[in-house]
C-alpha cells in the first residue's frame, strides 16, 4: 500500500485566531503562575503517599506493590513540578524496578525497602542539594540497574 | 492580539485526579475552560463517542487501557469519531524508546512530565499553528511521523514499502 498524505480537516486555528509573541509570553506567565500556586497542594498530596509509602511494611506481596507502584507514580508526576527533582528520581527509579519485575519472585525485597526509606529521608529535608542526593539515587541505579529493561509502562 | 480559546475543546485523560485537576487549572490559566476529564482511556474514547472535541491532552501511564492503546484506538478504529484529533501524551518518561513508542502509536505531540508552563503552552502552540500531516500506511495511521521535510534529500526514499503519493513540497 502506498503511503496516502492527508491534511486533516480542522478548524482549531480558524478558532484561536493568531497571537503575538508578546501575548504568548504573557500566556506563559500566566502558566507558570498556575503552577506556582498549585505547588502547595500538589506538595500536600506528596506528603500524604510519602506517609502512605512509610506505612507499607515489608515483606511486600503483590497488592502492596501494587500499592508502592501507584503512589511512587503520583509522586513522580508531581514532585518535578514542586521542584522536587530528588523524589522525582527515586520514585521514578522504584517505578522502573517494580515494573521490570512483574513476579513477585523477581523482586528483591531489600532493594523496595532501601527505596523507601531513600524517598521517606528526602522528604524530611525542605531541599536537599543535589550533591547530598546524587550518590543516594546513584546507588539506587546501580543496584537495581539490570533489571530495567521495560518497553512499557 | 491573544489566543481565543472560548470555542476550544479539550478532552484530559488523567487517572491521577489531583495531575486532572492540575492540568484543568492550567488550561483555565490561559483561556481554555471548556475542559472535560476523563479517567482512562474507555472513558476518553466514550467521551469522544458523545462529544466533540478539538484537543486531547493525556497520560501515558493508565490502567486498564493505558494512554498507547487508546491513541491506536482513536487512530484505527472503525468507530473512532474523530481519527486525526491532536493528541498530546504526558509521561514522567522521556526515554526515546517511549517516545517513539508514542509516535507510533499516533500521539501528534509529547510532554515530559514535570509540567512546566512553557514546554505545555508550546505544544498547544504547536498543535495549533502547524496541524500535522497525517499519512495512512498499511500499518500506521496517524500524524506524519518525518518531522521535517528534507527538500535538498536525493537519495534514496527509504520508505520502500510505502512510496510517497504527495510531493514534497506539499508537506512542507
Amino acid at each position: 500500500m502506498a503511503a496516502q498524505f492527508t491534511q486533516p480537516s480542522s478548524d482549531l486555528k480558524q478558532k484561536v485566531g493568531d497571537s503575538s509573541a508578546e501575548e504568548n509570553q504573557l500566556a506563559t506567565a500566566a502558566l507558570s503562575d498556575a503552577l506556582q500556586k498549585l505547588a502547595p497542594e500538589s506538595m500536600d498530596h506528596i506528603v500524604t503517599d510519602i506517609a502512605a509509602l512509610q506505612s507499607i511494611e515489608a515483606p511486600f506481596d503483590a497488592d502492596k506493590l501494587a500499592d508502592i507502584y501507584g503512589r511512587a507514580h503520583a509522586i513522580r508526576g508531581l514532585a518535578g513540578s514542586v521542584s522536587k527533582p530528588e523524589l522525582s528520581e527515586l520514585t521514578d527509579n522504584l517505578c522502573r524496578y517494580i515494573k521490570a519485575n512483574p513476579g513477585l519472585e523477581s523482586i528483591d525485597q531489600r532493594l523496595i525497602i532501601a527505596h523507601l526509606g531513600a524517598i521517606s529521608l528526602c522528604a524530611q529535608f525542605a531541599q536537599i542539594d543535589q550533591a547530598t542526593y546524587f550518590p543516594l539515587i546513584t546507588a539506587l541505579r546501580d543496584a537495581t540497574a539490570n533489571n530495567h529493561t521495560y518497553t512499557k509502562q | 492580539m491573544a489566543y481565543q480559546f472560548d470555542n476550544v475543546r479539550v478532552l484530559v485523560v488523567e487517572d491521577n485526579q489531583h495531575m486532572a485537576r492540575l492540568v484543568r487549572t492550567l488550561m483555565s490559566a490561559i483561556g481554555l475552560r471548556n475542559v472535560q476529564i476523563a479517567r482512562d482511556g474507555t472513558e476518553a474514547f466514550d467521551a469522544l463517542q458523545n462529544s466533540t472535541f478539538d484537543l486531547m491532552i493525556t497520560d501515558l501511564a493508565m490502567r486498564p487501557i493505558d494512554g498507547l492503546e487508546m491513541t491506536k484506538m482513536i487512530r484505527n478504529s472503525d468507530d473512532s469519531p474523530n481519527p486525526t484529533i491532536p493528541i498530546i501524551m504526558m509521561t514522567g518518561h522521556s526515554e526515546r524508546h517511549l517516545v517513539e513508542e508514542a509516535r507510533d502509536a499516533g500521539a501528534t505531540e509529547f510532554l515530559c512530565k514535570p509540567l512546566t508552563a512553557n514546554n505545555l503552552y508550546q505544544r498547544i502552540v504547536s498543535v495549533v499553528e502547524h496541524p500535522r500531516m497525517f499519512v495512512r500506511t498499511s500499518a500506521f495511521f496517524g500524524p506524519d511521523r518525518r518531522r521535517h521535510s528534507e527538500q535538498a534529500y536525493t537519495g534514496v526514499e527509504r520508505r520502500t514499502s510505502a512510496p510517497m503519493a504527495t510531493p514534497v513540497e506539499a508537506r512542507a
